[in-house]
């Protein structure tokens, strides 16, 4: 098995290529027939690697060629599969192939299907790569193969302008992060001499031992806080969070595979993946914990107020992507991956639900001309019931079980910031369950608020169903691998993969305290919908009008967007007007077009001189000579003299 | 009257170069004009016959054959740049010709 470790990546890159370059010409509306066979067939491999390293417990890792020979700097390109990745590879090919099949049925018809089925695999490549990565600066690259995907496909509906100026605010959003991310490679590099990240000379090793090496704890922190602003960038972290919600504008399927379930994950994977150098370093374990508990409140609240189906959606990734920051932060490494994975299925199902939604409703996408969709489609319904039950996190659906170890895990942490970030999180859990519920009582509930004599809103076809019932029953059951809780199969899986921390032993007594605690927190988070957006005792237009200033305050996204255009926008426009016109225009074409200037006038003068008159030539011929005469002969003859 | 020398072709020469060299200077009509030019290779040609008379050498008379040569082909050439440019502008004076000049 281990010989064909590279067969995994390599069958969606061959994907990729035969559909970008021969997608116009000879596949076109068969696109898929070339895209889905190669990641179902790298599913079952995943399946096997998985399979093996969960019996064996081993590491599997192929060697497949080195790329930077230079000097010390060696960078070979190794696949490594330890537990982490072998979750994560499975993670992404489940939801990934799953995202495809249904892609045939949303995709149907549009212009650049070849190209669609063409930028998923290259997207699938990428991430595949970027978790089997042994090596900092490989991992760097496939991180921005993923960027590069996600440009790609936000911008995929190339002709509407929203489309491309939400592509771009994601790639240079991006970029600030992986600036932070670059320099945290360099530092790493400097520091330890390798990007390596196993073996005994490895980044991970050294920064176990980095008091016996000489180095200082410092660098370390420097290290870890550069690395987490990347993966502030990628996993759209406050303060850099503002380009997920804009990137809604890419194709639903898009906003399931790659900004929901996998590539916004890729961030909470890298620092897991570097836990050995944060496990060195409160301050950056600190960091980590205030940013990722900041961010899983601030969305969660702004999620209350949006009305865009896909945007509300968007705000709860980000918030539930704060969740598994702040659990890395607290130190609770099995829970923020266990919830990695159990939110990659339910949040994929609830993307694939809501692009259900708006097939059936002709791309209606605000939440106020929907309701009363259940009856017209009963399957997106359930299995968006179920999406939203497993992201509010009621028992015993995935959700619960993940958020509730996120919550203990941050409770029982040694960090004074443990439990603030506990209360915090459970604050924001009641947030999620009001704001999902919100969502499903006002798009499936309730009198239908569209004009019913034109929308005749139906069920999906059966490419699009499908795999919402294939991605509704991991959303009720993925949550059991972590059953009981702490001391599940996938705990003892899991915890290989980080064998220098010790794993989390928690009481019965506080998992079902916790729980119940969460349960209520959620269940009232359901109610408060319930009695707002379906019994009507409490008006949602009443609260908005007495608290209109914290109404406005979300509906515009705590005025992020607004900040960022004055303090770096608009300055950053200024100064570039000011480059423009004093720089470039006053001082640098001003010379140019200066010495055009006097060149041309020097000219003019001198073309005075030539009259085009023979006579005249002929003159200055005529005294040239006699003056060459003269000065020969003063010369060399002595008549003169 | 002294021996005849060769400075005396050669101020013969001369005289006849500075009159022929003085019309092309002044005058405008190009026909005028190439006469001129013939008028100065002539002098140069009797120069060349001078010095080869004195030297005792038939170099100088050969130099003069060539000259003639070329002058006639300069002849053929010259005329028929002036025939067409009378055909073309009914004018053949100089001044009126500065095509070149803007």
């Amino acid at each position: 098995m281990e010989d064909l470790l590279y067969l995994i990546p390599l069958l969606p890159l061959i994907a990729f290529v035969a559909n970008i370059l021969l997608g116009r010409g000879y596949i076109g509306g068969n696109a898929h027939w070339v895209a889905i066979p190669a990641v179902a067939a790298s599913w079952i491999l995943a399946l096997v690697v998985f399979q093996d390293v969960y019996t064996s417990g081993d590491v599997i890792s192929q060697h497949l060629f080195t790329w930077i020979p230079s000097g010390d700097f060696i960078v070979d390109v190794n696949l490594y599969v330890d537990q982490l990745t072998a979750t994560m590879l499975l993670v992404v090919l489940t939801v990934g192939l799953l995202v495809h099949v249904y892609s045939v049925g949303y995709m149907q018809g549009d212009s650049g299907y070849y190209r669609f089925f063409a930028y998923l695999p290259l997207f699938v490549f990428s991430m595949l790569m970027l978790v089997l990565a042994d090596n900092l600066l490989v991992l760097f690259v496939f991180w921005e193969a993923v960027g590069l995907c996600s440009y790609l496909l936000i911008g995929y509906y190339f002709r509407r302008r929203s489309a491309n100026n939400a592509a771009r605010k994601a790639f240079i959003v991006n970029r600030i992060g992986d600036l932070g991310f670059g320099l945290g490679v360099m530092l790493a590099f400097w520091t330890f001499g390798t990007i390596a990240f196993h073996g005994e000379n490895g980044i991970f090793e050294q920064a176990m031992n980095h008091e016996a090496l000489g180095i200082a704890g410092g660098t370390l922190t420097a290290i870890g806080i550069l690395l987490f602003i990347g993966a502030c960038g990628k996993s759209a972290q406050f303060p850099l969070h503002v380009w997920l919600p804009d990137a809604m504008e890419g194709p639903t399927p898009v906003s399931a595979l790659i900004h929901a379930a996998t590539m916004v994950t890729a961030g909470i994977y890298m620092v897991a993946r570097s836990y050995t150098i944060f496990i060195q370093s409160e301050t950056a374990m600190l960091v980590v914990a205030v940013v990722g508990a900041f961010t899983a409140v601030m969305a969660a609240t702004i999620a209350l107020t949006q009305n865009d189906i896909k945007r509300i959606v968007a705000y709860s990734t980000v918030s539930q992507l704060g969740y598994m920051a702040f659990a890395l932060g607290t130190g609770a490494w099995a829970a923020a991956i266990f919830h990695l994975v159990t939110h990659a299925f339910f949040k994929g199902l609830l993307f694939l639900g809501c692009g259900s939604v708006i097939h059936g409703m002709h791309e209606e996408q605000d939440i106020r001309n929907m309701g009363g969709l259940r009856k017209y489609m009963p399957v997106t319904f359930w299995t968006f019931l179920i999406g939203s039950l497993a992201n509010a996190g009621i028992i015993p659906l995935a959700g619960f079980w993940s958020k509730d170890e996120v919550i203990i895990g941050a409770w029982i942490s040694d960090s004074w910031f443990g439990p603030v970030a506990a209360v915090l999180g459970l604050a924001a859990a009641f947030l999620t369950a009001l704001y999902m519920f919100r969502l499903v009582f006002l798009v499936f509930f309730g009198k239908e608020r569209f004009d019913t004599d034109h929308v005749h809103p139906h069920e999906s076809g059966s490419w699009m169903w499908i795999p919402l019932v294939l991605l509704a029953i991991p959303s009720v059951l993925i949550g059991f691998i972590g059953f009981p809780p702490e001391d599940g199969p996938y705990h003892h899986f899991i915890h290989e993969a980080f064998e220098y921390v010790e794993p989390h032993h928690v009481s019965i007594t506080m998992t079902v305290v916790f729980g119940i605690i969460s349960t209520v927190v959620a269940v009232g988070g359901i109610a408060v919908a319930w009695l707002m957006y379906m019994r009507g005792s409490i008006n949602p237009a009443d609260l908005s009008a007495r608290f209109q200033g914290a109404y406005q305050f979300l509906l515009n996204k705590w005025y992020i967007d607004e900040l960022y255009e004055k303090i770096f926008v608009e300055p950053l426009r200024k100064m570039s007007v000011f480059l423009w016109k004093a720089i470039d225009d006053g001082v640098i074409d001003a010379a140019v077009n200066g010495v055009a200037i006097g060149i041309g006038a020097t000219s003019q003068r001198l073309r005075q001189v030539q009259t085009g008159l023979v006579a005249n030539y002929a003159l200055a011929i005529a005294l040239g000579m006699v003056l060459l005469l003269g000065a020969f002969l003063a010369i060399f003859s002595d008549w003169f003299v | 009257m002294g021996e005849l020398g060769v400075e005396h072709f050669l101020f013969l020469s001369a005289a006849l170069f500075i009159i022929g060299m003085m019309g092309v200077l002044t005058r405008r009509n190009m026909l005028i004009i190439f006469m001129c030019v013939e008028l100065m290779l002539t002098a140069v040609n009797i120069s060349l016959v001078a010095f080869g008379w004195e030297s005792q050498t038939l170099n100088g008379q050969a130099f003069v054959v060539f000259v003639i040569a070329v002058a006639a082909a300069e002849a053929a050439v010259g005329l028929g740049i002036i025939m067409a440019l009378s055909r073309r502008g009914k004018s053949v004076d100089v001044a009126d010709i500065q095509a070149l000049r803007d």
